[in-house]
């Protein structure tokens, strides 16, 4: 997709310009933010889509790998850093639940769509696991620190380790879930989707994008929950989470 | 069977404990703060270390790899099974939770059979409940954890009667009153 008109592009910086000053005439708390915002957002872009453009360009497996491995150790260290868990060997779990969803979900959907689509699916996967690994972390580790009279009670009266684990690990399956399911929720004759907006930008047809959408879903939803059951199987195995 | 604590130091304790208790007895753990007794009858279970000393049963002293043996043989009634700080929003606890556990699925249980026990126990509320449970569970081990005053009588005959070994945690007269053995921490 190309940009048709310059003077389109010139009038609606001129009005971001205008909805800015209506915002610094009313409000310079909000102002600063919004700049702060505006000016990350740009650095952002320019980066991931350099990144992007260099995997396009050069077309290279050692390239795609390498771009591949970079943005998972870039949302395993974000997990990380928003997760806030103070517990020790934290970082396999955390890794070991983004490597491992993102590899198998977003395999599945490069041999539906094609390995062209690496991009936007590794892009989609992560942005959708990023939010659920965090709330998950946080509501496991909650959950595990306000049960341990609870865990100790029912240790002491039978139960397995899986037994005693078994309310936390209910709350983080539904914690990892809930933002997407929040977003499914929405009515979408009323708002659609950025995903599926950006694929009509893109050129696709309107069935087929509402079929790759779809998919997109789904493979996000299975990425979260396996995720999920990754992150539990490790931090028990590894980490001093709940012990 | 014999459950014996040997010099046992539990993070806490100013002093170490030691006692021996067999079948039929009755032991009351009592002085010394609420926090210290219950974590001595949670070292007992093997989910509280133990600092220094041991504690062992027919001879075979805790260890990590024990713990889930030692627990076989046991019963835990705690003071309350509290909910606070629980996750509000999702399911709280319920004492009966503990039947719906693998490993206690087999006992034969019911409603009317857990009233009556409470109503045996001689407490009301909460406290009966958690003593039913641990008692309906039929091991040979019962450690309670601050029983209401009214069980005395039902704590010394589960002992005597029934053959059990009972280590209640209390700093009421009556219930040390009723004791075989009175261990002052």
């Amino acid at each position: 997709m190309e940009i048709q008109s310059n003077i389109g592009v010139v009038m609606l910086l001129v009005l971001l310009a205008g909805a800015v000053a209506v915002l610094a005439w009313t409000d310079h708390k909000s102002l600063w933010r919004v700049l702060k915002a505006f000016a990350s957002l740009t650095l952002q872009m320019i980066v991931v889509g350099g990144g992007a453009w260099v995997v396009y360009h050069y077309n290279s497996i050692w390239i795609s790998v390498l771009w591949l491995v970079g943005m998972m150790a870039l949302a395993a260290g974000w997990c990380m850093m928003e997760g806030r868990l103070k517990q020790r060997n934290m970082m396999l779990p955390v890794a070991g639940a983004v490597v491992g969803s993102t590899m198998l979900t977003g395999g599945l959907l490069m041999w539906c769509l094609s390995s062209r689509a690496m991009v936007p699916v590794v892009g989609v996967l992560l942005y959708y696991l990023t939010t659920a690994v965090v709330q998950m972390m946080q509501t496991y580790a909650s959950s595990l620190r306000h049960t341990t009279a609870h865990r100790a009670y029912l240790t002491a009266n039978g139960a397995t380790r899986l037994e005693t684990l078994m309310p936390s690990v209910k709350r983080a399956l539904r914690a990892s879930v809930m933002a997407q399911i929040k977003q499914m929720a929405q009515p979408l004759v009323v708002a659609m989707p950025t995903l599926f907006c950006g694929m009509l930008l893109g050129g696709a047809q309107p069935l087929g994008a509402v079929a790759v959408t779809l998919l997109l879903m789904a493979a996000a939803f299975v990425a979260s929950v396996v995720a999920t059951l990754l992150f539990l199987t490790l931090a028990e195995r590894f980490s001093s989470l709940g012990k | 069977m014999v459950l014996e604590l040997n010099e046992t130091l539990i993070e806490g304790a100013e002093r170490t404990v030691s006692m021996l208790a067999e079948e039929g007895q009755m032991v009351c753990l009592t002085g010394g703060t609420a926090a210290c007794r219950t974590g001595l009858l949670l070292a007992m279970m093997g989910l509280r270390a133990v600092k220094s000393g041991y504690v062992c049963i027919d001879g075979e002293p805790l260890s990590a790899e024990m713990a889930d043996e030692f627990r076989a043989l046991m019963a835990y009634a705690p003071d309350r099974l509290t909910a606070e700080g629980e996750v509000k929003r999702y399911e709280p606890p319920t004492v009966q939770e503990v039947f719906a556990l693998k490993a206690n699925r087999e006992l034969p249980i019911s409603n009317g059979i857990l009233a009556e026990e409470m109503k045996r126990t001689g407490a009301d509320g909460e406290k009966a409940r958690l003593l039913a449970v641990a008692v309906l569970r039929h091991k040979p081990i019962l450690l309670v954890d601050n029983p209401a005053p009214e069980c005395a009588g039902y704590l010394r005959q589960l002992a005597q009667e029934e053959g059990k070994l009972v280590v209640a945690t209390s700093a009421e007269q009556a219930i040390v009153e009723a004791a075989h053995i009175v261990v002052e921490l």
